[in-house]
């Protein structure tokens, strides 16, 4: 309410260069954004830079304001401070307000919000400039892109399954050939196997065309196939931005790695570069801290291994069909009696969950012999 | 003739807590030229309530004590409250037995009735009062008053609870019965609770036409508050007996509003949501076959055969004549004329409201929605008093113009609008108006395009209903129409005022048709909006 | 906040269309209701004039249609009660649209007269209509008359069991047995002459009576209709009510017969209709033709052969010949310009029959 409304700025938002394929820019460059809803503090500070032609998925839980980044990039909500700048262009900042409908972005919502009142067809007409023939080729022509059959432009969508209803918005969207696609859940309302099918059939047909996107969800599976990069959004701030891979073995807090996915997190004490907890020393690779810390593995890092040097007994399982969470009690951490005991160093003994595709292996009391592969992460000890 | 709000569809957001997060406090309150707008309404809305509780602090207390404390506003009490204390239960007795008859039963030609048990509401009250005293002449007291109000209004209480009836999950009746109780113990324990609301909100409206009506009651020589300040007006056009009396009345409604919100407790009308497959269970009738078509059949002649029997046989008896002279047609299309004009005005005056009320929920959006329910529950006769004083002495220039008249209906319709309005703007979510932004289009060709779109039919039924209210409105249409006008009502009015039985019926007839179809509406949206 | 741009443009949107919306609907509206919308300055031989009427609309209307025949000049009609008539048109006061005033009773007019309202009747009126039809001031003229009648059920009572005095109808052996229409001017007027006649006490002490024993209809018709179904035995009621229905069906009335009270009883009440010109008039030379046109002639025959059975007070036009004779009716001697209309509303109030 403080803020008047701001002038649009006299340049358009299309880009200064054409961007060469060898070289990556900058297409979007969120900076130092705030927002606040009433007393609510819903984006807290947040830099953010996407590169042409990239994929990035912003993740987070439920009210970290990852949709609300998203709605500001769009322009359907003007950021209290900080900037917004497409392709070079301020597009949102203190001196610079572009509303949404001049921007060039695609927007696919949660539920596609398809106008129930169109056809197929003139839902994704709707944004082309062109009117008759030449928008009903292009019509079927997006159709296709979006692998489904030109005959559909004539149904409703309420004759539409979701996932079909989903990529006729993305066709939608994509009609005026945005710059920037943004996705808001789009997956969510889908069940299961569409999901990942849907997935799969928007992400080759916007990589095909080459058009920058953001993805925000709060899937974490989905965040990381999806997507060139990965932004983690927690309470307002992006935690961690790095690829797939990056962020998932080598998450730069407890809270990050835990809501990536499943963790084993043991209480260990570091040394050099080695964390020594119930599974043995395990190789960390440059360690922040040393002492007491928590040590973080994936389940997949740990193996049943004949022979291993690891011992366990099984507590209990859990039987998924292709693969069993197997819960495994570890023996204490071996002390060698000659040498003085620090009173900090952990004592292990922890009770960790590791999966296995053999279900028959583990039954409940087996002592099993594991082995770990790969290097750990750790986090300062918070008690 | 609105129906509470417990029949409206509406869709459950889909949309996640963080979209709501999303919507903001620029959001919240709304933008602030809909504010502005609203606020005007609302306090527009709000001017027979200011009328009459200025013109009571201006009465000074001695006024108040001899005109207000009087044997004759104790009789008007009494016979007030002993007609809403008779007539409201009866009207919850029929309606409740009507729908379940007509929803939970096997009872034969259950489809059939379900709609002859709504068309009682497409005859105006006082038409139905026209034919009971062609049929009993003598017939007045508070006895007629309950007679015909109650046949006149249990349509209101039916039609609700039919709606929810229809579309109540059998799952919890199910649960009842495997917890060892019996058909009947299933109804009054599991279904009975399940209908509070929607009967407690057909009952406010049918307390609410109650203290309102003036016509019905005025032709059986049945005093109420009504009528009684009526003749007030009609004796000293806007005295301070008439105003002391509105005051009372208000007062009485405002009683009403405040019983009905605790009945509903902390317990909102019961929304709609999308994916419940209502397939509700019915019950053999068997011994009760032949009671329950008796008794539906009595109902049906004594509230739709007895009106329809006399205002044809005056017909017959009328003869040809009674249909020549201009003034029919006259009449016709000033009512016609009325009825759009009004109706427009009153669903664009509910579109931001109703746009507020369902984009940007808050408590600013509560309290001009709460001042638009008060208003809309004032009575025509005090709605119209105000205006005439407010125009004559405020605002000279629209005096005894269509203005004014279009005003009032306005403030008295305004409810059947908005109910509608919201339903529509629910099924037209701001995301769709945010994918036209994204697609290129500035937000006013969006909002054109699609939010306005996507509204149009519901505020097309809204508007119907406001329609069909005016059609059949009598006293704020006596008080406030320009010179020279005549409506269906004020004319079959005026004739049968004069014991011109004959030459009122035409009137009657085309009042009745005009009302069919927007009654059929009515029945068909709560049916729509109950997922059948 | 800067979404609020946008919402701006929106909401602008929409203002604009319900201001056009409205905008539309309200010409459409007055297209059709607003026949005085072409007054021009004051003037034009054919300018449109706006009657407020009292009478009953079908006695109005038959001089409206012969009138506008004759001159051409189109009228505009207002129906309503006298008191409601009179103290709309003094709240209006100036401003009002009103170029003529109608009545059934006289009672109305005076209020009206003693608010300044009325701009006087001219010399052709004077001429026409004999003075005791018209307040001495000339601000108004009688135009018809009625007289009060004890309409019975003819039954129910014998000639014997009539009252002898409309005082009498307060005795309690009456209870419960005869009607009116005390929500209505003619009755007011009758209770205004009792008022002048009896004063205030035991008026009031009548009208006290009245509620205990009366029964009340809507409408003096109605009030007829009951007692010819023999909801009661009598009404007090104008005499015309009978008349007019005899003269049609008789289906209200067949049961029924009148009783005039006669010797200067305030039962016998002969109640003056009156018609004025209001001073704020913008048409006042129409509006004069208007009343000339209704004292005259052939608006005074209208009341001789027409189906409203009134008395004619004007232009030697004689009553019909089914009516007793006025001078037959010994009615009390009233000044019209003393019957105190708001007083009677009061006690009436007070009595508790309004």
């Amino acid at each position: 309410m403080t803020t008047p409304r701001r002038p649009a700025p006299a340049a358009s938002p299309a880009p200064a260069f054409a961007p060469d394929a060898a070289h990556v820019t900058d297409h979007l460059l969120v900076s130092g954004v705030r927002k606040s809803f009433g007393a609510t503090e819903v984006l807290k500070g947040v830099d953010l830079t996407v590169a042409q032609g990239r994929t990035t998925a912003i993740v987070g839980a439920s009210g970290s304001g990852k949709t609300t980044l998203l709605r500001l990039i769009a322009g359907f909500e003007a950021p209290d401070a900080g900037s917004v700048a497409l392709d070079g262009v301020e597009v949102a900042g203190p001196s610079a307000w572009l509303p949404a409908h001049k921007r060039s972005i695609g927007y696919v919502a949660q539920d596609g919000a398809l106008f129930p009142h169109l056809s197929v067809g003139q839902n994704i007409e709707f944004g082309l400039p062109v009117r008759g023939r030449a928008a009903a080729s292009r019509v079927a022509e997006l159709l296709e892109m979006v692998s489904m059959d030109p005959a559909y432009a004539k149904r409703r969508p309420s004759q539409l399954s979701g996932g079909q209803q989903q990529r006729v918005a993305l066709a939608r969207a994509l009609a005026r050939q945005p710059e920037l696609m943004l996705l808001d859940e789009p997956f969510s309302a889908l069940d299961a196997g569409l999901r990942v099918a849907t997935r799969r059939a928007v992400s080759k047909t916007l990589s095909d065309a080459g058009v920058t996107t953001i993805l925000v969800t709060h899937d974490q599976a989905e965040a990381l196939s999806f997507a060139d990069q990965v932004a983690v959004m927690r309470d307002g701030r992006l935690a961690q931005i790095g690829s797939p891979f990056v962020v998932y073995t080598r998450p730069s807090d407890r809270a990050t790695a835990e809501f990536l996915g499943d963790a084993v997190i043991l209480e260990a004490w570091m040394e050099g570069s080695l964390a020594l907890c119930s599974l043995g020393g395990i190789p960390v690779r440059r360690p922040s801290v040393q002492g007491r810390v928590h040590l973080m593995l994936r389940p997949e890092q740990i193996r049943i291994a004949e022979g291993g040097n690891i011992h366990g007994r099984v507590v209990d399982t859990d039987y998924f069909g292709p693969e069993t969470t197997v819960r495994i009690q570890l023996a204490p951490i071996a002390v060698d009696p000659s040498e003085p005991v620090d009173p900090h160093q952990p004592v292990g003994g922890e009770v960790i969950s590791i999966r296995h595709w053999n279900a028959m292996l583990a039954r409940p009391g087996t002592q099993l012999s594991l082995k770990v592969v790969g290097e750990g992460v750790v986090f300062p000890w918070d008690g | 003739m609105s129906i509470p709000t417990s029949t409206t569809a509406e869709r459950k957001p889909r949309s996640n807590n963080l979209r709501n997060a999303g919507g903001g406090r620029g959001t919240r309150s709304g933008p602030w030229p809909v504010v502005v707008l609203c606020t005007l309404i609302a306090a527009f809305s709000l001017l027979p309530l200011g009328y009459v509780a200025t013109m009571t602090a201006n009465a000074g207390w001695d006024t108040i004590e001899k005109l207000v404390f009087r044997p004759r506003v104790g009789e008007l009490l009494f016979n007030t409250v002993a007609l809403v204390v008779i007539t409201v239960p009866l009207c919850v007795v029929i309606g409740i037995a009507g729908a379940w008859l007509v929803e939970r039963t096997r009872l034969r030609g259950h489809k059939a009735w379900a709609v002859l048990l709504a068309a009682p509401l497409a005859i105006p009250a006082f038409v139905n009062s026209y034919a009971w005293v062609s049929a009993i002449p003598s017939l007045g007291g508070v006895f007629g008053g309950v007679l015909i109000s109650t046949l006149s209004y249990f349509p209101l209480v039916y039609i609700p609870v039919a709606a929810v009836l229809s579309r109540m999950d059998p799952a919890l009746e199910q649960s009842g019965s495997s917890l060892g109780l019996g058909p009947w113990k299933v109804f009054f324990r599991v279904v009975l609770p399940q209908l509070r609301l929607a009967a407690a909100g057909g009952a406010l409206l049918v307390s609410l036409h109650l203290l309102a009506e003036y016509g019905a009651f005025a032709m059986i020589q049945f005093d109420t508050f009504t009528t009684a300040i009526y003749d007030q007006f009609r004796s000293t056009f806007n005295g301070a007996a008439a105003n002391m009396l509105a005051s009372v009345l208000v007062l009485f409604c405002l009683l009403l509003l405040l019983g009905e919100s605790k009945t509903r407790g902390n317990a909102r009308y019961a929304r709609v949501g999308s994916g419940v497959q209502a397939n509700p269970p019915r019950l053999p009738m068997g011994r009760l076959e032949i009671p329950g078509q008796l008794g539906l059949a009595a109902l049906t002649v004594l509230a739709l055969g007895v009106p329809l029997f006399h205002v044809v046989r005056w017909l017959i008896v009328g003869g040809p004549g009674i249909w020549t002279g201009s003034a029919l047609a006259t009449a016709l299309l000033q009512t016609l004329g009325y009825g759009l004009a009004g109706a427009l005005v009153t669903t664009a005056l509910a579109f931001p409201l109703a746009f507020l009320a369902v984009r940007h929920p808050g408590p600013v959006t509560k309290l001009l929605e709460g001042a638009n329910y008060i208003s809309s529950s004032m009575p025509g006769i005090v709605v119209a008093l105000a205006l005439v004083t407010i125009s004559i002495h405020n605002v000279p220039a629209v005096y005894q113009t269509a203005v004014v008249l279009v005003a009032a209906y306005a403030l008295l319709f305004m409810p059947r609008a908005l109910v509608n309005l919201r339903a529509g703007l629910a099924q037209a979510p701001k995301e769709l108006d945010e994918a036209a932004q994204a697609l290129g289009k500035p937000p006013l060709v969006a909002f054109l395009k699609v939010t306005l779109r996507l509204t149009a039919p519901a505020a097309a039924g809204g508007a119907a209903l406001v329609f069909l209210g005016i059609v059949n409105e009598l006293t704020a249409t006596l008080l406030l129409a320009p010179n020279g006008t005549q409506t269906l009502a004020t004319e079959f009015w005026s004739l049968s005022s004069e014991i011109d039985y004959t030459g009122a019926a035409p009137y009657a007839l085309l009042m009745i048709l005009l009302s069919a179809p927007m009654t059929y509406l009515l029945f068909a949206q709560s049916k729509k909006a109950a997922g059948q | 906040m800067k979404t609020w741009f946008n919402k701006t443009v929106l909401s602008r949107t929409a203002l604009t269309a319900i201001a056009g919306v409205s905008v539309l609907a309200l010409a459409a509206c007055s297209g059709g209701t607003a026949p005085a919308a072409s007054e021009g300055a004051s003037g034009s031989a054919t300018d449109a004039i706006t009657v407020y009427n009292a009478q009953h609309e079908s006695l109005t209307q038959s001089w409206v249609d012969a009138f506008t025949k004759e001159t051409g000049i189109k009228v505009t009609l207002r129906n309503g009660d006298d008191s409601e008539l009179s103290n709309q048109i003094i709240a209006e006061g100036a401003k009002s649209p009103a170029d003529v005033f109608l009545t059934e009773n006289s009672p109305a007019m005076t209020q009206v007269e003693n608010a300044g309202l009325f701009t006087g009747i001219d010399a052709k009126i004077q001429s026409q209509v004999p003075a005791e039809y018209r307040p001495s001031t000339n601000k108004w003229t009688g135009i018809a008359a009625r007289s009060t009648v004890f309409a019975y059920n003819k039954s129910k009572l014998t000639q014997a069991q009539l009252p002898k005095s409309i005082m009498d109808l307060a005795s309690p052996e009456w209870k419960g047995r005869w009607a009116a229409s005390p929500s209505g001017a003619d009755f007011q007027a009758i209770v205004s002459a009792m008022l002048e006649l009896k004063g205030e006490d035991a008026t009031l002490s009548w009208l006290k009576s009245m509620k205990e024993n009366s029964k009340a209809y809507k409408g003096n018709s109605t009030a007829m209709k009951a007692v010819n179904a023999g909801e009661v035995d009598g009404a007090i009621i104008y005499h015309y009510y009978w008349f007019g229905d005899q003269a049609a069906t008789g289906e209200n009335s067949n049961n029924v017969a009148l009783h005039y009270f006669k010797n200067q009883d305030p039962g016998a009440f002969v109640s003056i209709s009156g018609g004025g010109v209001l001073a704020s008039s913008k048409h006042q030379a129409n509006a004069e033709k208007f009343l000339e046109f209704i004292t005259g002639k052939a608006g005074q025959t209208i009341l001789q052969t027409g189906t409203s059975f009134e008395y004619p007070v004007a232009s030697d036009v004689a009553a019909n010949s089914k009516l007793v004779p006025l001078k037959d009716l010994q009615a009390p001697k009233v000044d019209a310009a003393k019957l105190n209309s708001q007083k009677v509303t009061d006690l009436m109030t007070e009595a508790g029959l309004l």
